[in-house]
């Protein structure tokens, strides 16, 4: 499938339907369309053609979608950038790809520096002339930057070889068929890449989505847009569910066709009480790093029988028809059935690379002769996983200091780096660790050996280097760090002192 | 119970979860108000509350507290019931 095309002929063949559904007001298609004509003509003329990459600011309106679909139809890739993160961050984001211009549909954009096209003030009376799409698969589509151990965002450029394998394997996949009467949470922010798996698949068949702003409580909003709307397709993070999981009894959708969730460990216990609440729906286990396009591999919840998991959490189940995994031990071999080791995977969703970032590359990507003699090109996942004899894949834990929170990709070493730049951590040791909080959910906590001091400034000063997922929620004063037989910080012991 | 005493224990469940006590609780204050008071504690306090006076609120009730005063108002109901 030709994602950009097949967009296109939806939006003109849908013109009629609801496509989006944004703070209670709806947008058709033919309305989207339009907004996507006046956003290209402006594209043309006003970003030269030379200039491939283009900022977006993830705002909660039509016109940043808009934009998405129009810079892609113009050949260009979007970088996302969340309004609410911090500025130095966002300008390092831009900066390291050189961006001249961003779209940014804010009242008052904190972008001036540079070339700002703001989508709601487009005066275009353009009408579907347009202009053939500029289309090359090489082109890259967007640019997403996860957490850095080193300090950095590092971006992944997935191109639109890359998003059309994805879009291919959901659309031949027998498990998951979305239609035109389908109404679909959007409750992503364009930053995490598990959007577009909420967007695309609706989009295509002309289905409505609803969206979530950034600012809301995302687990009343979800509620409250599945109560109001009746959704029929849920695709969330785990940590929803988490969340509602006190109030499950009062949760009745029986218009639920689909629940998916991706982005982080699905706990089995939890998805047996949740689908009591959903029972008419297919309940998928999406997986896969943003490196490989979203999602790889997928699990299907079997309500009737037993399922597959690994210490409580839900099996990853078995790679997209077009995806190869394979799973190595340290010294590169592959193992045999059920031994665990490093998640690998090879197939056309895979990036390109990491933007300019060699070091990284050689160290996360190789070449490795398959099964049938081809030599392929794979990804190290850095998921630690092992492959059932029925061929499941289950997920076992990472292999470095990553975290997921919310379903974002956290490095520890990035939010220590910052911690440690600050003047009232100099010369003392310090640790950022990931713990369970009362409702299972993951976040991240500092450590400092030192005598207890007020540390509302180093907080203050964190969260004007990290995005607020990854500024530690609370901050814990030791004596002395534990340390394991060799010698190193004992993680383990160092959780269990901080919860007591 | 009056106002006063729920707020008593309302406050002591946001000091428990937040872990500190640089705030003042009234009926307009919201979440912009408290240093730490966001969606994801957001829960963990109303769970706290819950358990404080042995209640368990509504999820409609929950996504419709505004404020301080909404959530105190929403304790006063749940206690009668």
């Amino acid at each position: 499938m030709n994602l950009i095309y097949s967009l296109h002929k939806s939006f003109k063949q849908n013109s009629k339907n609801q496509a989006f559904c944004i703070n209670d007001s709806f947008f058709t298609y033919q309305d989207l369309l339009e907004r996507v004509i006046k956003i290209r003509s402006a594209i043309v003329s006003q970003i030269s053609s030379d200039e491939k990459y283009v900022g977006l600011i993830a705002n909660n309106d039509l016109e940043t979608y808009a934009t998405m679909f129009a810079l892609w139809m113009e050949g260009k890739a979007y970088i996302p950038i969340s309004p609410s993160a911090p500025l130095t961050r966002n300008l390092e984001i831009l900066n390291s790809i050189n961006v001249k211009v961003v779209f940014d549909s804010s009242e008052n954009s904190n972008f001036s520096l540079f070339k700002i096209i703001n989508a709601t003030q487009i005066n275009d009376n353009t009408t579907d002339k347009f202009e053939e799409i500029k289309f090359n698969e090489n082109n890259v589509a967007y640019v997403l930057f996860t957490s850095g151990s080193t300090g950095a965002p590092k971006g992944i450029p997935i191109s639109f070889k890359n998003l059309n394998a994805l879009i291919t394997e959901l659309d031949i996949d027998d498990e998951y068929k979305l239609n035109s009467s389908d109404r679909c949470l959007q409750m992503y922010d364009l930053t995490f890449d598990a959007s577009l798996t909420a967007i695309l698949p609706a989009l295509l068949v002309g289905a409505c989505l609803y969206t979530v702003p950034s600012d809301a409580i995302k687990y009343f909003y979800t509620y409250k847009l599945l109560e109001k709307y009746k959704l029929t397709v849920l695709k969330m993070v785990p940590s929803i569910i988490y969340y509602l999981r006190p109030y499950f009894e009062e949760i009745n959708a029986p218009s639920v066709r689909y629940s998916i969730f991706g982005g982080e460990k699905l706990y089995e216990d939890i998805v047996k009480e949740w689908v009591k609440c959903i029972p008419n729906s297919t309940v998928l286990n999406h997986y896969g790093p943003t490196e490989f396009t979203v999602c790889s591999t997928y699990y299907k919840y079997k309500a009737k029988s037993e399922n597959k998991s690994h210490n409580g959490v839900l099996s990853i189940g078995k790679p997209f028809k077009n995806v190869e995994c394979i799973i190595l031990n340290n010294e590169g071999n592959v193992v045999p059935e059920n031994n665990e080791g490093e998640l690998c995977l090879s197939g056309d969703q895979l990036t390109p690379g990491y933007w300019n970032n060699e070091a990284l590359n050689t160290s996360s990507f190789f070449m490795h002769k398959t099964e049938s003699g081809e030599v392929k090109r794979f990804y190290k996942t850095g998921d630690l996983c092992f492959k059932d004899e029925n061929g499941y894949y289950m997920y076992v834990g990472r292999k470095d200091f990553q975290v997921k929170i919310g379903g974002y990709r956290v490095e520890l070493g990035e939010v220590e780096y910052h911690a440690r730049n600050h003047e009232s951590t100099k010369s003392k040791n310090i640790l950022v660790i990931d713990v369970k909080n009362s409702s299972n959910n993951d976040e991240i906590v500092l450590v400092i050996e030192s005598i207890k001091f007020d540390a509302k400034e180093l907080m203050e000063y964190m969260s004007e280097k990290l995005t607020d997922y990854m500024v530690p929620k609370k901050v814990f004063f030791v004596d002395n760090f534990p340390h394991n037989k060799n010698g190193k910080i004992d993680r383990k012991q160092l959780r269990d002192l901080v919860k007591s | 119970m009056n106002k006063e005493d729920i707020l008593v224990i309302i406050r002591k469940s946001f000091v428990k979860i937040l872990e500190h006590e640089n705030f003042v609780l009234d009926d307009s204050t919201t979440a912009k108000d408290v240093d730490g008071w966001e969606s994801i504690t957001h829960l963990l306090i109303m769970n706290e509350v819950e358990k404080s006076f042995n209640i368990k609120f509504k999820l409609m009730d929950l996504m419709s507290m505004e404020n301080v005063g909404d959530l105190i108002n929403v304790v006063k109901k749940e206690i009668k019931n």
